[in-house]
């Protein structure tokens, strides 16, 4: 009991998340794959351009835990240094930060009808009507 | 308001315009109000900082609107004090239209921001900065006003390498219109001011004829490595004022002098290491500035700065992080212990600086820095008429809130 109270506290205090996400887009996205590194380019705005063709346009998830474990999985990323990038990027006028998703269906819906549409869910949301992207290293 | 800065103003404008009459496009709207605290042990530094000052504030709201897939306009306005330099007129920080073709190349028209080392486009956002100050060494605080932006315009593009990384490049062109009162003001003034004599000058006009330059950053296949390499080169920087003398019987004379830079040269080189909580940073600079002055005693000279810094941030908690800096500015690169000066300390000005920040939300930034700084390189003889003594203990408080 103790243990499980200290692990609780100890996963509280490095705000360590159990959610698992995974990354969906728009069933028309010109590739079904991307490289994190790709993945990566689009959250930041570095870049726009889908490798099969077409404009990525990114979405983010008004979920933190969900968001934590995205950024932190594929990115690399803590939510304040994701932040201050897109900060960078505001004040510079260099990009305006992705939108974000009420929650997951909200994100769903958003990708359904976005061309180019790329966003992040729980694993194991039913997922119809958009696909899983995979996401290599 | 300038021709030029009206020109550059008005480029987004027209755009947003013909957009707005075939459909209206969402226009983002973003801003920050920050304060801040200097207070200098012994020696004024970026004001009058002894005793403490509340002259350090900034401000700035923009428009952003993605009016197509590739097209985008924007513009921000900005308002800063540093013990008089700004006195928070709002001014334009950027404003262009930015046409992203492709990832590899894409072309901004307007006001354009800078490109030079890792963090000089930032240098007015204190959010996007772990620390009060960026370091010194590099990111001179003297030559803000011109290294914020020109009128022109810029390419840029990220290409990718496949195993090797990617490359990110920026070229930019351009002129800009100088504030007379401004920073470079005071850089000028530190080379004639005497208290002894009580010798003075000010100008009256500042222009720069033009200014360019490219920043490369190899985006390394180790995520979060990154190098970088900048150069810009900057033309007939002139400075037409007055140099007041005293004259008889208690009067005070005014001499036309007239100072030019008529080539100024940078480099930088940089790195960078992020990942997660991490990061640390290296750069190094040199400038070299060749001027010329007329009036009562005509002269020529070349400015050869350098400078570097190192330096580690950690967020260690979510909403807290530290910063630690090292950082050593030289007067003149070819004399760095100061042996042909009349006190060595004049010839650099070497920091050590620790920050901590703490972001309760968001949207709200907090920062406290304290600082050991040993030489006076940096720091300008006018705000220290009765002499430079020993070293200096700085505190800068920052707080910014955002939205």
């Amino acid at each position: 009991m103790i243990f499980r109270l200290l692990m609780l506290m100890l996963c509280v205090t490095m705000s360590c998340s159990a959610v698992e996400v995974q990354v969906i887009a728009n069933k028309d996205l010109s590739v079904t794959s991307l490289g994190s590194d790709d993945l990566s380019d689009f959250y930041l705005g570095k870049r726009k351009k889908l490798p099969g063709g077409g404009n990525a346009t990114v979405f983010t998830n008004a979920d933190q835990d969900e968001t934590e474990r995205f950024l932190d999985k594929y990115l690399d990323l803590t939510p304040a240094a994701f932040s201050a990038s897109w900060k960078r990027m505001i004040f510079t006028g260099r990009g305006i930060p992705p939108t974000d998703a009420k929650d997951d269906q909200d994100m769903i819906d958003i990708i359904k009808r976005t061309p180019g549409g790329i966003g992040y869910v729980a694993t194991g949301t039913k997922v119809d009507g958009v696909m899983v992207l995979i996401i290599s290293k | 308001m300038s021709k030029q800065q009206l020109v550059a103003s008005l480029v987004p404008c027209v755009l947003a315009g013909a957009a707005f009459a075939a459909e209206t496009p969402d226009v983002e709207i973003h801003g920050f109000v920050s304060q801040g605290y200097l207070n200098t042990s012994k020696n004024n530094y970026l004001g009058e900082t002894q005793g403490g000052t509340f002259d350090f504030n900034e401000a700035a709201i923009n428009f952003q609107s993605q009016l197509t897939d590739d097209l985008r306009v924007g513009a921000q306005l900005y308002a800063r004090d540093l013990d008089g330099i700004g006195q928070d007129r709002v001014g334009i920080d950027w404003a262009y239209a930015d046409y992203h073709w492709k990832d590899a190349l894409g072309f901004r028209v307007g006001e354009v921001k800078v490109a030079r080392g890792l963090y000089n486009e930032y240098s007015d956002i204190d959010l996007a900065n772990p620390t009060v100050l960026l370091p010194q060494a590099v990111y001179d605080e003297r030559l803000r006003d011109f290294l914020t932006s020109v009128y022109g315009g810029s390419v840029y593009g990220t290409i990718p390498m496949h195993e090797a990384g990617s490359f990110d490049y920026e070229a930019f062109g351009g002129s800009q219109t100088v504030r007379p009162d401004g920073s470079i003001n005071d850089f000028v003034r530190s080379n004639f001011y005497n208290a002894t004599t009580g010798t003075d000058y000010e100008s009256n006009t500042i222009t720069l004829k033009s200014m360019y330059g490219a920043s490369g950053t190899w985006n390394t296949p180790l995520r979060g490595l990154r190098f970088v390499v900048s150069a810009l080169q900057f033309n007939h920087l002139l400075s037409v004022g007055n140099l007041s003398v005293p004259g008889p019987g208690g009067s005070t004379l005014y001499l036309p002098l007239s100072l030019e830079v008529s080539k100024g040269q940078n480099v930088v080189v940089g790195t960078e290491y992020s990942q997660a909580k991490l990061r640390l940073a290296a750069e190094g600079t040199i400038w070299n500035m060749e001027y010329s002055f007329t009036g009562p005693a005509p002269g020529s000279s070349v400015l050869r700065w350098a400078g570097w810094y190192v330096q580690a941030a950690y967020q260690f908690l979510p909403r807290w992080g530290a910063a630690a800096t090292i950082g050593t500015y030289y007067d003149n690169r070819l004399h760095p212990t100061g042996n042909t000066y009349a006190d060595p300390r004049l010839a650099y000005q070497k920091t050590v600086a620790l920050t901590l920040r703490f972001d309760p939300v968001t949207w709200v930034a907090l920062k406290a820095e304290g600082a050991f700084i040993n030489g006076y390189g940096q720091m300008f003889v006018q705000e220290n008429p009765n002499g430079y003594d020993g070293n200096t203990l700085m505190l800068s408080l920052k707080a910014t809130v955002s939205f």
